[in-house]
């Protein structure tokens, strides 16, 4: 049996993730990663954005990832990937997690078939996402849940319900989604625009990363004592 | 001031999509069906339309492949030229660019093109944001029809290195670029048409906040049928790899690979940033006379620009900002080249005819209240260069033919 070993947020390296002098988050390009001690080690999760055109996919992503989010809805063309750098303490040790984010767009799911696998190959966590402004986004979630995955990836799924600011729009009750949350295991992230506070973007978004890393970690941690 | 692109369908006059940036609403769904009206009139009584201009408008229509018809609106104080005929031109590859022909132009389900069209959005956006001169879309790419470049002080190291990566991934186009601006291509890169060179660029820098990408594009003159899979790469904040392959590598092979290979070359790329914003090495600058506040240099046999207008920012001319140094530059461009000088690299079929067929015209200025602007034409190259307007002219012809030196003689690297 694996140690249940706590795992918590470390706010002390997470400043390592701004651009100095700011509290923007830096987009590391492939070859730089946040300047952190060489001793932690860095662990690596393949998660994928999974939904209809307009159900938010890009915008999470750039929401987890700290870069701006897009003010109008431009579908996405071919596949775009993020890296979100999170340092996470586990046990004592400090270990920096890497989420490489995967976002196609739905055109160019459907028109090209190399675009579906790309993505799916050896994915960790799927997140799936819909709008609560748009009901059919929402009565979908249930076939994208069936059609996410392969089942031998074992991935962890993840619902994100978007646009959940827009109080007057809701299209989706609290209720079915608590439901949901019951009836099929899957919890369901609630995201929405932060208004006009965008100083400190980092404290908005760091709860939703911790969750995420934590996640993905008990996962882990399943798979290998399945192993056992 | 505002800017309007609309595109319908020729056939069915249905409209596909309506871009709009500036001031005002978009114009509409009645009036746009009234604009395209107007043109089969026209057609019915064997007249095309082209351009008109109403009290506060500027509009210009063009039909392609006699199925999609785009129309230019310009709602501003500033008069609509020739370019609008390119600017047209270059919208409707970026259509084909990320559509292919064969589906933009015979498409059946009308829905279905109009969903498949939406990814466009990203670069005709930015057509028209460069159209009308909005802050921070600077540029002129799209007006010279070559490839917005940098002039580092080391080209070949970096050269060679994108051949070996570009040759690794089974791809012969590949480039790498910094904000925008290409820092160096492969040799067959430079064999792509005006438009994909001023396109691909756009496209690569549309979006900033991701770390890998895999699109399928169609070159619009080499390949409009068969897609490409374009990666790109961003290597550190600022500079991406770019290449054009087949259906290898995938995207996580792509990453891994540029991972390794461009590993031992990171403190090079980093310290290529020192280049912004000026897009000109830290030497060649310094040859730079005091006087010049902004320049254009084109090359057309090479297709490639570079542009300058953060010079002389300490200096007495604070008067111009940088975008209004930009606007101005772009204002003389549209305005000489083409009509007194060699014309621009996209001519439109409509265009005028020289104004003087026995004499060629090799120096422009323009002197406004503003400033200054010394044109010298000396093939392959034109050199725009922007001073204050208080330099006499005799001052800025001497200036701006020794700039051209600089930049065209010696052991310089050249664009």
């Amino acid at each position: 049996m694996a140690p249940e070993w706590p795992i918590g947020e470390s706010k002390t390296y997470q400043q390592k993730l701004l651009i100095p002098g700011t509290n923007k988050r830096k987009l590391f390009g492939i070859l730089e990663k946040p300047n952190l001690p060489p001793s932690a080690p860095s662990v690596t999760y393949k998660i994928f954005m999974f939904g209809k055109a307009s159900s938010g996919k890009t915008w999470t992503m750039n929401r987890l990832s700290g870069q701006e989010l897009p003010s109008q809805h431009i579908e996405t063309a071919g596949i775009q990937c993020s890296n979100v750098y999170w340092p996470m303490k586990i046990g004592n040790r400090l270990i920096l997690f890497r989420l490489e984010i995967w976002d196609a767009g739905d055109s160019s799911v459907k028109r090209y078939n190399h675009i579906l696998p790309a993505c799916r190959e050896g994915v960790d966590a799927v997140l799936l996402c819909f709008s609560v402004i748009d009901r059919e986004s929402w009565t979908e979630l249930p076939r994208l849940l069936s059609s996410a995955t392969q089942p031998a990836d074992r991935a962890a799924k993840i619902a994100v319900a978007t646009r959940y600011d827009q109080f007057s729009h809701r299209e989706v009750t609290e209720a079915e989604m608590e439901s949901f949350e019951a009836v099929h295991g899957v919890p369901i992230l609630k995201l929405g625009g932060t208004g006009d506070d965008h100083s400190d973007e980092l404290t908005h978004t760091a709860p939703i990363l911790n969750f995420l890393c934590k996640r993905l970690w008990q996962r882990d941690q399943e798979l290998l004592s399945v192993k056992q | 001031a505002s800017c309007t692109l609309v595109g319908l369908s020729a056939t069915s006059g249905v409209p596909l999509f309506v871009r709009h940036t500036g001031h005002g609403k978009p114009p509409a769904y009645a009036l746009i069906g009234s604009l395209n009206g107007i043109h089969v009139f026209g057609e019915s009584h064997g007249v095309t339309l082209c351009t008109t201009r109403t009290h506060n408008a500027n509009l210009i229509w063009k039909t392609y492949h006699d199925s999609i018809r785009l129309i230019l609106i310009r709602g501003s104080e500033t008069v609509g030229d020739s370019c609008d005929g390119s600017l047209l031109d270059l919208m409707f590859a970026s259509l084909v660019l990320l559509l292919g022909l064969e589906t933009l132009t015979s498409a059946t389900n009308v829905e279905r093109l109009k969903r498949d069209i939406r990814p466009c959005y990203v670069l005709l956006d930015e057509l028209l944001s460069r159209a009308m001169g909005c802050e921070d879309h600077h540029g002129f790419s799209h007006l010279t029809g070559c490839a917005e470049c940098l002039i580092p002080s080391e080209q070949h190291n970096l050269q060679n290195e994108l051949e070996k990566f570009a040759e690794g991934a089974d791809s012969t186009y590949g480039c790498v670029m910094m904000q925008g601006h290409v820092l160096c291509g492969t040799r067959n890169f430079w064999s792509l048409s005006h438009t994909e060179l001023v396109l691909l660029p756009l496209l690569v820098a549309s979006n900033t906040f991701t770390v890998a990408r895999d699109l399928p594009i169609y070159l619009p003159n080499k390949s409009p049928n068969v897609p490409f899979r374009m990666l790109v790469i961003r290597l550190t904040g600022l500079i991406s790899v770019v290449t054009l392959c087949g259906p290898t590598p995938t995207l996580t092979e792509m990453m891994r690979a540029a991972s390794s290979f461009w590993a031992p070359s990171y403190q090079t790329l980093e310290a290529l940033s020192s280049l912004l914003p000026c897009n000109i090495s830290p030497s060649l600058l310094s040859h730079l006379d005091n006087a010049i506040i902004g320049l254009i240099l084109v090359n057309y046999d090479h297709k490639k620009c570079v542009s300058c207008v953060h010079l002389s920012e300490e200096s007495r001319s604070r008067c111009l900002s940088v975008n209004r140094k930009v606007a101005a530059l772009r204002s003389v461009y549209r305005s000489v080249v083409g009509p007194l000088l060699q014309p621009p690299a996209m001519p439109p079929e409509d265009f005028p005819s020289r104004l003087h067929p026995d004499h060629v015209p090799l120096e422009s200025y323009v002197s406004t209240d503003n400033y200054k602007v010394y044109i010298l034409q000396s093939s392959p190259y034109h050199l725009l260069v922007l001073f204050p307007p208080a330099l006499p002219i005799h001052i800025a012809r001497q200036v701006s033919i020794r700039t051209l030196a600089v930049f065209t003689k010696g052991k310089v690297p050249k664009i």
